[in-house]
């Protein structure tokens, strides 16, 4: 099982290799992720961009009340000021709708994101990714929101930004050009800033994004396992490693914050003070002492226009920047989410309900397991399970009997050698849903008892609900049950025992009705008497079926036609299986 | 953050000095951006008006003075309000994280069987984050807004007439009133979904491998997805009630700066007077458009609380804890009174046994018999009646479903004795003959123990607990999923525990226990008291 974890570092470390190479694709695979909400995000760009020109109309409307406040004309105020107003209305409109649509482009790509996540992370073929839950929580309800976010503050501002800007600038050198030469110089400084603030950015991300995940994992680990703590008087060390995790990752995003704010105040000060130069600039033309050649005169009215639109020239610049680093958040996230979307197998068998006509055989050829990184096979094996026995397979815990029984039923691969399901007619690879598969772990939906039972077969008859019940040695279990069959679950099948957890899968292995059945250890919780009414009903209901059990039980080793044991990690005694 | 010394108190006095601290910054910084804005544009103005003059005796200077004291302390300012307000709320999402894990630990009875990983985690994560992201979100807005409001309106009042500033705090007013009356129930119902969203997620990728073999895998998938157009309705509903409510503050902002402007002219008004009035109040009123954001996530902020803070729910339909009498002395441990309940194959009746001090009771029945429940029962009555003293733990109970964490077998071990070594564990593993499987201390266990087979586990459930060294060990079916020469062995090592009782339970007694002496059987299946 040490092979297993070397496994998985070995692609961690291929995963890391690649996520380096493949930054540039990265990026574009992030950038592809806008499409289902490019639509709304263009529109929104529009709208911004109507909302920069109603803006710039609003301030205009305020400058020249000024000016005819300061010429005393009567009319001309109250006419500025309704001006002022419907302009003002309009821009609100317009925020108003561009937010609206911007929202619903967030959601878009929110959506499309977890719908991909879940095809991954559950997949109807394949192997499923090794993603363990915390993360795919994480994956699917922040990281999504995460490259969301980004699209929807980035995408519209790709319209908006160069269009407001150039409307503000046109504003500005109509009114007067010696201003918008003092804007257009700015602007060559802020490149240099962004720049600046990109250069360590990345690597505070990473270190952000591997503490988020430890302490996710931390702070799960934690709560699931909080009883044992309690047990083993641990709580308080636990609670330290908790803190510690909690303090590495303040510390890191404090480090990103730092440089996220430091960028944000060069901006700040670029913006800040060519409003007190423009001010000053203006203030002193009007007073006369200041004069640019060839450049028109200034009056109040185009003197405070020029005041109160140059902000507007920065702010699309300062939403980017802002944008900037919700980029490194979302190109984390989209890492992340990539590497858990691109193990998604590209083949879609589908679980179809199996052909109940034939028994399927089961063929191993020369078939080794050997985990990645392992220096020796974990499993190999060279067998023959015909049509309609019963197989018992035993072997030391941790033999690889399980593993085994995997390889058999499709949900690994072998690293070499071939796995074949058999009928008369057709020889074939395995299939996921070909073969019903009940593992040392059962886990319950949170639903009904019926709907947990009848879940790999939802048409399922009451009657033939009832039967599977009665095969797996339900009865009482329901009978005891609140509202029988129709008691509700809670998470993780909170409210029945492990032992009743697994008759009910059991049962709805029944249910299911694949002619090849894959048990590892079923009666692992049951006595001696529930047992032998388990595996005289398992007699019953797989009449004709091939039957392959992993099982320490003598009883169901003394059942099965033939018993094979794993030894040394090799299966033995496969000759002697013999027809039923 | 360095500290792993410092008290608590310490801790929180500096967090709340922080958060005091980025408040008054954040204020400054405001009303700096609203005074530049403001004196550049009176500035201006007076320009205007001295130039047009013959004769004039305004001067520049102190007002551009003043212009540039503001745009530095703007940006100073700005700056150092982001990061003060910042570090202060990460503290708050800190402790709040900590608080948590420090009730629900706390909590004995509730936690049993009242909380839940999935909805846990979201608790720990997303409930801490917005109830310390309050600060900045809620907390600092709305002090801003206040400042702001009460510092435009005197100006105003000052510089023009009390009646400018009476519409521009009446507007303020009732824009915070608009965005408080916001609900939060949708706000609420989103938070919901991405709740349920996430507790769904966490149990269906356990679930996959088996239910995927059962051809289910896509219902699994539907489920999720359901969930996921749930939060996606949810998240469409609380969008468009928070737009509506911008929408309106908005345009009350328009109205009252259009009034607060026109009463500025009336009378014999000055230009520069009503250029000051109109962007004063034009400050505070986009100040104040940034309140219903704020209420949103006040609300947020107090559902998360609450759940903080609120007492773990109790699980329907759970069985009151059943109180029994049991003793702990030196000659051994015993309990009487136990009422076993009824069942379909056997009738209701009073359990008791006692069993000497290093010795063996064995409780056997078929599943569902309640042997389970009364190794719980037994393991916290024992519990309360015993004093600790020498510094072993009374009882230890290991669960079928006991816990592993993440990390390496060494770190599993060091949680129930944090002095042992490498070596040592090794040993231990070695006595439970785990070493055959090629395990030691520093073999990583993957999540929840995902690298270890169903019978390895149980050994390193049991190890772990042994290494506690109690008085009393109680283990729910220690020899599932192992072979029976592993089962003998393992049986053996807990038949040799001279200073520890044990309670064990099982299917059915094996031989090698018959055989040996000092076990004492407990059957709660009449059918097999017999055998």
């Amino acid at each position: 099982m040490t092979t297993n974890e070397m496994n998985e570092t070995e692609e961690k470390e291929e995963k890391e290799e690649r996520s380096e190479k493949g930054e540039k694709g990265d990026e574009v695979w992030l950038a592809a992720c806008a499409a289902p909400g490019r639509r709304w995000f263009r529109s929104a760009g529009t709208l911004r961009t109507l909302e920069t020109l109603f803006t710039i109309a609003r301030w205009g409307a305020l400058a020249w009340t000024a000016q005819a406040v300061l010429d005393r004309a009567g009319a001309h105020e109250t006419w500025g000021l309704a001006a002022f107003a419907g302009t003002s209305a309009l821009a609100v409109g317009a925020g108003w709708t561009a937010g609206t649509l911007t929202e619903r482009g967030a959601r878009a790509v929110a959506t499309g994101l977890r719908q991909r996540l879940t095809g991954a992370l559950l997949p109807t073929a394949g192997r499923i990714s090794e993603t363990g839950p915390a993360e795919a929580a994480w994956a699917m309800v922040d990281l999504a929101d995460d490259v969301a976010d980004f699209h929807a503050r980035t995408e519209p501002l790709r319209r908006s930004a160069p269009l407001s800007m150039v409307a503000v600038l046109a504003a500005t050198a109509a009114v007067h050009w010696p201003a918008a030469i003092v804007l257009v110089l700015t602007t060559a400084l802020l490149p240099l800033n962004m720049r600046l603030a990109g250069l360590f950015a990345q690597h505070g991300a990473d270190r952000q994004s591997a503490a988020t995940r430890h302490l996710n994992a931390v702070v799960l680990d934690s709560f699931r396992g909080l009883r044992t703590l309690r047990e083993l008087g641990a709580v308080g060390r636990r609670g330290r490693t908790l803190s510690t995790a909690a303090e590495q990752l303040n510390k890191a995003t404090t480090s990103v914050l730092r440089r996220a704010f430091l960028s944000g105040m060069i901006m700040d000060v670029v913006i800040t003070f060519s409003i007190a130069v423009n001010a000053t600039y203006v203030g002193l033309s009007l007073l006369g002492y200041v004069q640019v050649p060839h450049a028109p005169g200034l009056d109040l009215c185009t003197g405070l226009l020029v005041l109160l639109v140059c902000p507007m020239y920065f702010a699309p610049m300062r939403a980017r920047a802002a944008a900037f680093h919700q980029r490194e958040r979302a190109t984390v996230a989209a890492g992340v989410i990539r590497g858990i979307v691109d193990d998604t197998p590209a083949e879609t068998v589908p679980a179809a309900r199996p052909q109940s006509a034939d028994p399927v055989g089961v063929s191993l050829t020369a078939v080794r397991f050997r985990y990645g990184g392992a220096d020796h096979d974990t499993i190999s094996a060279d067998a023959h399970f015909a049509p309609g026995t019963w197989t018992a397979i035993t072997g030391a815990s941790g033999s690889g009997k399980s593993t085994l029984l995997s390889l058999m039923a499709g949900l690994r691969r072998p690293s070499a050698g071939s796995v074949r399901w058999q009928t008369p007619s057709v020889r074939r690879a395995p299939a996921l849903g070909g073969c019903v598969w009940v593992g040392q772990r059962t886990v319950l939906l949170d639903a009904t008892v019926r709907d947990n039972i009848r879940l790999g077969r939802p048409a399922a008859t009451e009657r033939q609900i009832r039967r599977a019940v009665d095969a797996a040695g339900l009865s009482a279990v329901v009978a005891r049950l609140p509202e029988g069959l129709d008691t509700r679950l809670g998470e993780g099948g909170r409210g029945v025992s492990t032992g009743e957890a697994r008759r009910i899968a059991i049962a709805r292995a029944f249910l299911r009705g694949a002619r090849l059945w894959l048990l590892d250890e079923p009666t692992a919780h049951l006595d001696a008497d529930s047992e032998r009414e388990v595996v005289e009903a398992l007699r019953r209901a797989t009449d004709g079926c091939t039957v392959v059990i992993a099982t320490h039980s003598f009883a169901l080793a003394a059942a099965a036609d033939a018993v094979l044991t794993i030894d040394d990690g090799v299966l033995r005694n496969a000759s002697t299986v013999s027809t039923r | 953050m360095s500290g792993g010394s410092r008290t608590p108190n310490d801790r929180g006095g500096r967090a709340r000095s922080l958060a005091t601290g980025g408040l008054v910054l954040a204020v400054v910084a405001e009303l700096s951006s609203a005074g530049l804005l403001g004196l550049s544009g009176w500035f201006i103005s007076s320009c205007a008006v001295a130039g047009a003059a013959t004769f004039s005796s305004f001067s520049y200077v102190a007002p551009s003075g003043g212009v540039r004291a503001f745009a530095m302390a703007r940006v100073a300012g700005n700056y150092s309000e982001r990061l003060v307000l910042h570090a202060a709320a990460l503290r708050r999402v800190a402790a709040a994280r900590a608080g948590l894990f420090e009730r629900a630990a706390g909590s004995e009875r509730a936690q049993e069987d009242g909380l839940w990983s999935g909805e846990l985690l979201d608790r720990g994560m997303a409930d801490a984050d917005s109830a310390g992201m309050a600060l900045i979100e809620c907390t600092a807005p709305v002090a801003v807004t206040a400042a702001l409001t009460v510092a435009a309106v005197g100006a105003v009042a000052a510089s023009a007439s009390i009646v400018p500033a009476a519409v521009l705090a009446a507007g303020v007013v009732i824009m915070a009133m608009v965005a408080h009356r916001t609900p939060g129930t949708v706000r609420e119902a989103e938070q919901r979904t991405r709740k349920e969203l996430r507790a769904e997620l966490v149990t269906a990728v356990d679930a996959w491998p088996e239910l995927a073999s059962l051809g289910a895998a896509g219902q699994l998938a539907a489920r999720t997805t359901a969930r996921l157009t749930r939060l996606d309705t949810a998240r469409a509903a609380a969008g468009r009630r928070g737009h509506r409510t911008m929408l309106a503050t908005s345009l009350i902002g328009t109205a009252t700066v259009t009034a607060t402007a026109a009463l500025g002219t009336g009378g014999a008004r000055e230009a520069p007077t009503f250029v000051f009035v109109a962007l004063m109040s034009l400050g505070a009123l986009a100040q104040a458009e940034r309140l219903a954001t704020a209420a949103e996530a006040r609300t947020t902020a107090k559902a998360a609380q609450h759940r903080l803070t609120a007492d773990m729910p109790p699980t329907e339909g759970d069985p009151t804890t059943t109180e029994i009498r049991s003793w702990s002395t030196e000659q051994g441990i015993g309990f009487a009174d136990y009422p076993l309940p009824p069942m379909a194959l056997r009738p209701g009746r009073v359990l008791g046994a006692t069993v000497a001090q290093g010795a063996l009771l064995v409780v056997t029945g078929r599943s569902g018999s309640g042997k389970s429940t009364l190794l719980r029962t037994l393991a916290s009555s024992l519990r309360q009646a015993a004093e600790g003293g020498d510094g072993r733990p009374a009882v230890v109970a290991v669960a079928a479903d006991d816990h592993l964490f993440t990390g390496t077998l060494g770190s599993n071990w060091r949680l129930a004795d944090a002095a042992l070594t490498d070596d040592e564990i090794d040993e231990r593993l070695a006595e439970l003959r785990l070493d055959d499987s090629g395990l030691t201390a520093t073999t990583p266990v993957g999540p929840g123990g995902r690298q270890l087979s169903g019978g390895e586990l149980r050994r390193v459930y049991l190890g772990r607990a042994l290494a506690r060294r109690p008085h009393v060990l109680i283990v729910d079916e220690p020899t599932t999923g192992l072979d029976d020469r592993t089962a003998r062995h393992v049986l053996g090592i807990l038949t040799n525990l001279p200073d520890t009782t044990v309670v064990l339970a099982l299917h059915a007694v094996p031989e090698c226990l018959e055989a040996a002496g000092q076990v004492t059987q407990l059957p709660l299946d009449h059918a097999s008291q017999g055998e």
